[in-house]
This record gives structure tokens, sequence and C-alpha cells, in this order.
């Protein structure tokens, strides 16, 4: 039986094959990339929703349960349930949706928050504000004040009270101007680039 | 950590600032609660938070710290933006002038970043007018 005479590639045939294979390897990388930026900020919107359920107010736990996250413009569908500072996880940002959102070319996206009284307890603006009937579900970072002159900004509540809660004139559950703390002091930008190193970590490990 | 130099650093050039406007404008800081209630009387109410603090940086200074200066100005409701944003003007200056400030020995080095605002808004509860700008600032204690 004659042997087969392998046959030299023509110089042509050696860079389409180059090519061919450099652009499987980009093609490649892209989708290890937009699976770690996926990952990435999955990770990263988890760690910054808890730590604005956490900094922020909560008498019922309805306003720490509604930040969610999504594509700018969109509302995204949050917990928003009661009775607990709620505890964000993973299953609240799908992975698969932020890799899809990639997919498709989205950008930016934003964390926001869905309740009612949303703008009154980031502090921007003033409110008549009244206490709730009930004990605050977040006990750490409780304040106790002397008045509250409505109408008021949400963290206004006079001098120092000491006694219970029951006695206080005012209260309140959360630093003054907590969210722009989170957005402006530092810890926001430290939860994203942990989110994105976890993200890239897991990915290229 | 000298947190106390640091708000030092930015609270006592509004002060004076705004204490030099004819008439001076009274300010309140953290922790005062002096604020008129339901007056029409105008005022500046500053708060200085703390974010991060001695966050690892490529110096070698420890006394480091990162945070917000909120500045929300009230003037009376109903009488139009203009002496609002006279105020706010004041405050931008300040903030400003801060950042043109050379870097000494001792003391504390602090800078400000962009200022955002100013914001406007109006409750129909409240006889404010709120004009609001924040800022994130970073601060270094040298000795």
């Amino acid at each position: 039986m004659p042997a087969r005479r392998a046959r030299r590639a023509t110089s042509r045939q050696v860079s389409s094959y180059k090519a061919a294979a450099q652009k499987g390897i980009a093609r490649e990388i892209k989708k290890d990339v937009d699976k770690a930026l996926a990952r990435g900020m999955q990770e990263f919107a988890v760690l910054s929703m808890n730590e604005l359920a956490q900094r922020g107010p909560a008498w019922s736990g309805e306003f720490s349960a509604s930040w969610g996250f999504a594509k700018e413009g969109e509302t995204p569908n949050t917990p928003g349930t009661t009775g607990k500072v709620y505890k964000y996880t993973k299953n609240d940002v799908p992975v698969y949706y932020v890799e899809r959102l990639i997919k498709q070319g989205v950008t930016a996206f934003h964390i926001v928050n869905t309740s009612d009284h949303a703008n009154e307890a980031i502090d921007g603006e003033t409110a008549n504000f009244r206490r709730p009937g009930l004990d605050p579900v977040k006990e750490q970072g409780l304040e106790l004040g002397t008045d509250r002159n409505n109408p008021s900004i949400r963290f206004q509540i006079g001098a120092e009270f000491n006694g219970s809660l029951e006695d206080a004139p005012a209260a309140r559950t959360a630093e003054p101007d907590w969210y722009l703390t989170y957005l402006l002091g530092g810890p926001l930008k430290k939860d994203f680039d942990r989110g994105i190193s976890i993200g890239f970590k897991e990915i290229f490990r | 950590m000298n947190y106390q130099s640091i708000r030092a650093a930015v609270e006592n050039p509004l002060l004076t600032a705004f204490n030099s406007l004819a008439p001076a404008v009274p300010v309140y800081f953290d922790n005062i609660t002096a604020v008129p209630p339901n007056t029409t009387t105008e005022y500046v109410r500053v708060n200085v938070t703390f974010g991060i603090t001695n966050e690892p940086t490529l110096t070698s200074s420890v006394d480091y710290a990162r945070g917000a200066v909120v500045i929300r100005i009230f003037t009376e409701k109903g009488r139009g933006p203009a002496r609002n944003q006279t105020l706010i003007t004041t405050a931008v200056n300040v903030l400003e002038t801060l950042n043109n400030t050379a870097k000494t020995t001792t003391g504390v080095f602090f800078r400000v970043g962009q200022i955002n605002g100013p914001t406007f808004s109006a409750t129909e509860e409240s006889p404010h007018f709120m004009g609001r700008i924040e800022t994130s600032y970073t601060a270094t204690v040298l000795t």
C-alpha cells in the first residue's frame, strides 16, 4: 500500500489556521472574562445590598428587604419581607441573569431600593416622622434622642436620651447620612473591588 | 487616629466662612441639637462622616481616613432659590480652598473629591427650602 505523503501547507493556509486559532482563543477568553464579570457583579451586588441593609434604618425590616439589582432603568424584584434585617444571598442576584445581560451588551447596572419611603430613609428629604408602634428589628445602632421637631430629616432626634426605648421621645436605627457615607466614603468601592476580585479569582484560578 | 483633627480641618473653615457673612448664618454640626424647630430662619447643617480608616495604601501612613462631607443649606421656602444658592457657593468655595491648600509637614492633609449637587428640595410640611451638596474626602494626619 503506497504511503500517503503528507501535503505541506502553503504559507497562506498557515496564516489562515493561525488566525482561526487566535479567533478561537480570543472567543474563549472573552467567554471566561464575561463569566468572571458576571460572577464578580453578582458577588458585589450581594455584598453591597447586605452592607446597605445593615447600615440603613430598620424598624419593620421592609426597607432593608427592598434593595435590588437590575440593569439601569429597570425596576428589580425585591424580597420586601418584614420582621428582620434581610440577608441577601446569591439567589437574589442569579448569575445567569447577570450573564444574560452582559451577553446582551448591557454595561450599566444599578442597585435600587424600591420602598415608598426610600428617599426619606437615605436622608434625602425632610418629612414628618413618627415612631412606629413596635421595637426595631435592628438593635445594633439604635440611638435614642430627646426630641423630634417635625418636619425633620430622619436622623434629627435631638440630644442623647438616657432611658428606655419606650420612654424615648425619638429614636433612630442608622447613623446620619449612612447612605452617602457608604457611597462616597470608601465602603462601596471596597465592596466593588472585593466582588470583582472574587469573580475573577474563581474563573481564572 | 485623630478623628477630631480631621473633623476640624473641614468644620473650622466652614464655620468661619458662614460666620463672616453679613448677617452671619448659624452652622450646626453633628450632635449639636439647637437647630431651630419650625422656624423660617436660615441655617446650615454640616455632617462629616468616616467611611474607612487606615485602608492599606502605597504610603506608609497609617493615620489615613476616607469619608463624606454633606452640607445642607436651609433657607426660607417660597422665596426662590437665589439665597440658597448664594450660601451653597460659600460652602463650595471653602471646599475648593481646602483642595488648593498646600501640603504641610504637620497637621491634616485634607482633600475633597468631586462635589455632587447642589440638589434642591422643598416638602409641603417644611418651612424651608433645602439645598444639598455632598463630596467624598481623604484625610491624612501628618506627624
